[in-house]
């Protein structure tokens, strides 16, 4: 059953991966790559936030999970696709 | 009496590729092929050579150091998914001319990738348990040379692989033995890592995310039916994927950094040489009592495996 999230949990992810992000001044509409997250970051936060959210996150979809809201949004979206 | 490892013997090419030039060729920053790939020397085959070469570069120092087993052995396995010419015949065959192994053993190809060494030591025991006793000694040689099949300009995998090859003696009242043994195999993501047109390509996150979820489960598997804890564990030998990978499944496997060694810088991914390479400098060491092999990659498929020392 998938769950919604939110920008803490997000957050908390980002921090937890020990990137070179610095998650305080992070902004939620902030480009993680540009923050500097690196393509092997960001596998572990899609890796992380679809295992919170338990849902599967399709390749073609990991290009959108480029910023806090941006991924909230697509979680969001999902929960409630499944939902219905 | 149960069959053990013994002895491992290793090969790796002297000659290599230039991997802070190749970096900056494929425009890979340094500070992430440092901390995140952790690739140093990347060695390569001899033009000359061909699997059965590199194969028996390993084996012969380690059949050099018991002659007297050499008449004893039973059984010689090659893992090996880059085969000498096209496979056929299999490079067991060769490593079993070139090595002057005595006619009555059982010589044959395991084809598998990074998993390749824990499925085969497995398959050995279990084969060599039911051998005659004067023919209950093997011999596991992993040479899987990459080199054959990785695109030069491939920022994926250009600046992972390293060739290398690495020989097992396993044999009865053997100091190391081996345990329960845990295997998978998701063949619907056997598209994850696979030469097309000869060449090697490899879709990064997928086997990523099957070590990060698949691997710490065989583990507490292995180490349940063990009776054992993360914590009384000595080393966890994982499968030297990258750097990142490699610490990413120590974290999630909740063991202390110091008890999962990153030995990519050595001589890059091996592929199924890269556990026993990582074995050879501990088989000896008399202050380890337990040992984890977790290998994982093509197929997808994982294996692990606990190495018990043996109380003399």
């Amino acid at each position: 059953m998938s769950t919604s999230i939110g920008p803490d949990d997000v957050r908390a992810i980002i921090q937890n991966a020990r990137t070179k992000v610095n998650v305080e001044r992070l902004a939620n509409a902030d480009n993680l790559r540009d923050a500097g997250a690196d393509s092997l970051d960001m596998m572990t936060i899609v890796l992380d936030v679809s295992e919170k959210a338990g849902i599967e996150v399709p390749d073609e979809d990991v290009e959108e999970l480029s910023s806090i809201d941006e991924i909230v949004a697509y979680i969001s979206r999902r929960t409630a696709d499944e939902a219905t | 009496m149960s069959v053990g490892l013994l002895d491992i013997a290793s090969f790796v090419p002297p000659d290599g590729r230039d991997v802070p030039a190749l970096a900056d060729a494929l425009e890979v920053d340094r500070d992430f092929l440092e901390s995140k790939l952790g690739t140093r020397r990347l060695p390569v085959m001899d033009p000359g050579m061909d699997t059965h070469d590199l194969a028996t570069a390993a084996l012969l120092p380690l059949l050099e150091r018991h002659p007297e087993l050499r008449d004893r052995v039973g059984l010689l396995m090659v893992v090996t998914q880059n085969p000498s010419g096209r496979g056929l015949p299999h490079t067991a065959a060769m490593v079993h001319h070139l090595a002057e192994l005595p006619p009555e053993v059982a010589a044959f190809d395991l084809s598998l990738g990074c998993s390749g060494y824990v499925h085969a030591l497995a398959v050995a025991q279990r084969f060599l348990q039911g051998q005659p006793p004067d023919r209950r000694h093997g011999l596991v040689v992993t040479a899987d040379p990459y080199s054959k099949v990785v695109d030069p300009g491939d920022r994926n995998t250009a600046l992972l692989f390293g060739d290398a090859a690495a020989a097992t003696l396993l044999g009865p009242d053997a100091p190391w033995s081996i345990g329960h043994a845990s295997f998978l195999t998701r063949g619907a993501a056997s598209d994850a890592i696979a030469v097309a047109d000869g060449r090697l390509a490899m879709k990064g996150r997928s086997v990523f995310d099957f070590a990060m979820k698949e691997v710490p489960r065989q583990v507490s598997e292995v180490l349940d039916t063990e009776g054992e804890s993360p914590d009384s564990i000595d080393v966890f030998l994982l499968h030297q994927g990258s750097r990142y990978l490699v610490e990413s499944l120590g974290r999630r496997l909740g063991a202390p950094p110091e008890r999962v060694p990153v030995e990519i810088g050595v001589a890059g991914n091996t592929v199924s040489s890269s556990l026993p390479l990582m074995m050879e400098s501990r088989l000896h060491d008399q202050s380890l009592r337990t040992i984890l092999l977790a290998g994982f990659g093509v197929g997808l498929s994982s294996g692990t495996l606990l190495l018990r020392r043996r109380e003399a």
